[in-house]
């Protein structure tokens, strides 16, 4: 920690955390043109299989002729027979759309209920802070689980209900720093010059305030990838058959005892992104020298 | 100059800013007047928290939202009859437009994160109604005309790149981008060494002749007001306690403080080792005005009538000099 404060220039873990986040959201977005499995197809013959299993099985073409069909399990198979590559590469749709778009909603609306309440003060920020506070305060899970009862499960609600509960966090950071920079003289020079309100906020303020907003949306990203692993591990995530990386890692637990590889190989992919996200989201923190624990 | 008719510019009339804190009412601008002629400088000169912040941004409005204007405050300027009538939209094109202010740290009144060319080029785009290559030509020359070298280069510097006295200039070409008529320079070489203050008091000076525009001088040094003021005014407590053309106060100084003031100014023929004058006491607090005259505890003049009645301003023996002192040196007590 101490040595990556001082360090501005990207060293190799920014060139690592880089090149895995292109490389994992490309091939999220490519996932349909890729030659791979279908990752709904339960192979009843191969459950369990190990990593690297080759399989060669008879199936009859569309003519009704009888031909061999070859398959990989390059990963192995879960516990239903389904392909792990497979499943684990359309997984990070998944992933990264949760891990993206929660911390967009914080992003969009935190920014600007948090430059509102900081900008004008007095009511607006009584009661914005106020509200805040509430939902703070409120137990996300409960949220999370009236949610998915009332609205059914699926991504749509997920990210809605995980974009509520991180709002807060994204009005408090986007208050403080617009409290600073709300009185500097180079807003009274804007406002000298005959700028009117929404225009300082947005030319005057946005800019400075956007940073430090981004290092935390950047740290958000990793987090939520993990909530949303361990929303599915409890069954309030994306439904079956629709893999995610915490459903395979709930599936996995089973029989971790004699497949330990169904659970391992999503974990450790999540423990890839999410540790990438977190780097990039120290670097860019580090850049602006943004001071932890402005919550 | 002189021979031009007298058009005023600016003219305040019971100017009064109150500003509410948590424990107690300030009373930072206490009926002010004054008025300003056309292509004239007026220097308002105090100490501290003195008030001449606050009345500059009173015409500006950009006081905080504690403070309070009282209601009998007259801002008149030219064309306009008052300014605290208007609207915030109609204000929002007078400001930046007709009247400009300069701030004192000009590391601090620019923007971080934006260009320094874009900046000035905002208030063309906003009040002129220029398209952006009209407005970085416009940009580039006024950059020019501020003696900044290289604008073309400087256009897209950030200010963290530049020194204090470019960023100064800068700050100066914001303010006259769009032709004010009236410039508000808020201790504009505070921040700045001696060397490059004159420059930019030279540049002000120079600008203010060729546009004709009026300027609103504030400083706290007594010496910058008197080279390069037509007219000052001394604050001292939110009033204003003396006011003269600035030929006429140097000659004629009538208010104990305005000599306490101009003592206070090391002189380059003091011998070595020489202690510096000061003036002795605490500057009053705002929040409980005195009775009296407000210079009485610390005047070495003052008698009983200071302590009691408060003196009112007063023209002397010139009617343009006027003064709030019930003793005024020069006149046998």
């Amino acid at each position: 920690m101490a040595e990556s404060f001082h360090k501005k220039i990207p060293g190799i873990s920014f060139w690592f955390s880089i090149t895995w986040i292109i490389l994992v959201t490309t091939i999220a977005i490519c996932a349909d043109f890729l030659p791979l499995l279908e990752y709904d197809h339960m192979d009843w013959d191969n459950p369990e299989a190990s990593p690297g299993t080759c399989v060669e099985k008879q199936v009859n073409d569309n003519n009704g002729e009888q031909i061999y069909q070859k398959k990989i399990y390059l990963l192995g198979t879960d516990t239903m027979g389904r392909d792990i590559f497979t499943r684990l590469i359309f997984g990070t749709r998944i992933s990264l759309t949760i891990g993206l778009a929660v911390p967009v909603i914080g992003l969009i609306f935190g920014g600007i209920f948090g430059m509102l309440a900081g900008f004008y003060r007095g009511k607006i920020e009584t009661v914005m802070m106020a509200t805040m506070d509430i939902i703070l305060a409120f137990p996300g899970i409960v949220l999370m689980l009236a949610i998915t009862f009332y609205l059914g499960p699926g991504i749509k609600n997920l990210v809605i209900a995980l974009g509520i509960l991180v709002i807060p966090a994204f009005t408090r950071v986007a208050r403080a720093n617009t409290l600073k920079f709300a009185q500097s003289e180079f807003v009274q020079a804007a406002r000298m010059m005959g700028q009117k309100d929404v225009g300082i906020m947005i030319f005057e303020i946005l800019p400075n305030i956007l940073i430090p907003m981004a290092a935390y949306a950047l740290m958000l990203v990793g987090y939520m990838i993990m909530v949303e692993g361990v929303l599915s591990f409890l069954g309030l995530g994306v439904q079956a058959p629709v893999p995610s990386w915490g459903g395979m890692i709930a599936d996995g637990k089973e029989v971790l005892d004699q497949a330990p590889f169904i659970a391992l190989f999503p974990s450790f992919i999540m423990f890839l992104t999410v540790l990438s996200f977190n780097l990039m989201g120290d670097y860019l923190r580090n850049l602006v020298d943004t001071k932890e624990g402005q919550l | 100059m002189n021979n031009s008719l007298p058009a005023r510019t600016l003219e305040v009339k019971n100017l009064s800013v109150k500003i509410h804190t948590s424990h107690n009412i300030i009373q930072a601008v206490n009926d002010v007047s004054f008025n300003l002629q056309e292509g004239k400088t007026l220097a308002i000169v105090g100490e501290s928290g003195s008030g001449k912040s606050i009345l500059c941004k009173s015409i500006l409005r950009l006081l905080p939202k504690s403070a309070v204007v009282a209601k009998e405050s007259r801002i008149l300027f030219n064309g306009y009859d008052d300014l605290s009538l208007l609207s915030q939209k109609e204000f929002n094109k007078i400001r930046g437009r007709n009247i400009a202010m300069i701030f004192q740290d000009p590391m601090s009144s620019l923007n971080p994160v934006m260009k320094v060319g874009k900046q000035i080029a905002e208030s063309l785009l906003h009040h002129m109604g220029m398209n952006r290559k009209q407005a970085q030509k416009k940009v580039i020359g006024l950059m020019k005309s501020m003696g900044i070298a290289m604008p073309e280069q400087r256009f897209f510097q950030y200010p963290h790149q530049l020194s204090g006295g470019i960023c100064q200039r800068v700050a100066i070409a914001i303010a006259l981008a769009c032709n004010p008529k009236l410039l508000i320079a808020d201790e504009p070489t505070t921040a700045l060494d001696v060397t490059v203050q004159a420059e930019i008091l030279d540049l002000l000076a120079f600008r203010q002749s060729q546009k004709r525009m009026s300027m609103i001088l504030i400083t706290h040094d007594l010496g910058v007001a008197i080279g390069r003021a037509d007219e000052i005014a001394v604050m001292y407590a939110g009033k204003i306690v003396e006011q003269a053309p600035a030929e006429e106060l140097f000659s004629n100084i009538r208010m104990p403080y305005t000599r306490a003031l101009m003592a206070s100014i090391p002189r380059l023929d003091n011998p070595p080792h020489t202690t510096l004058a000061c003036i002795d006491g605490q500057p009053p607090n705002l929040a409980r005005p005195a009775k009296g005259c407000c210079f009485a505890p610390r005047c070495s003049r003052a008698q009983d009538k200071c302590i009691k009645e408060e003196p009112l301003l007063r023209p002397g023996i010139k009617k343009d000099h006027v003064f709030a002192c019930w003793y005024p040196i020069g006149e046998a007590s």
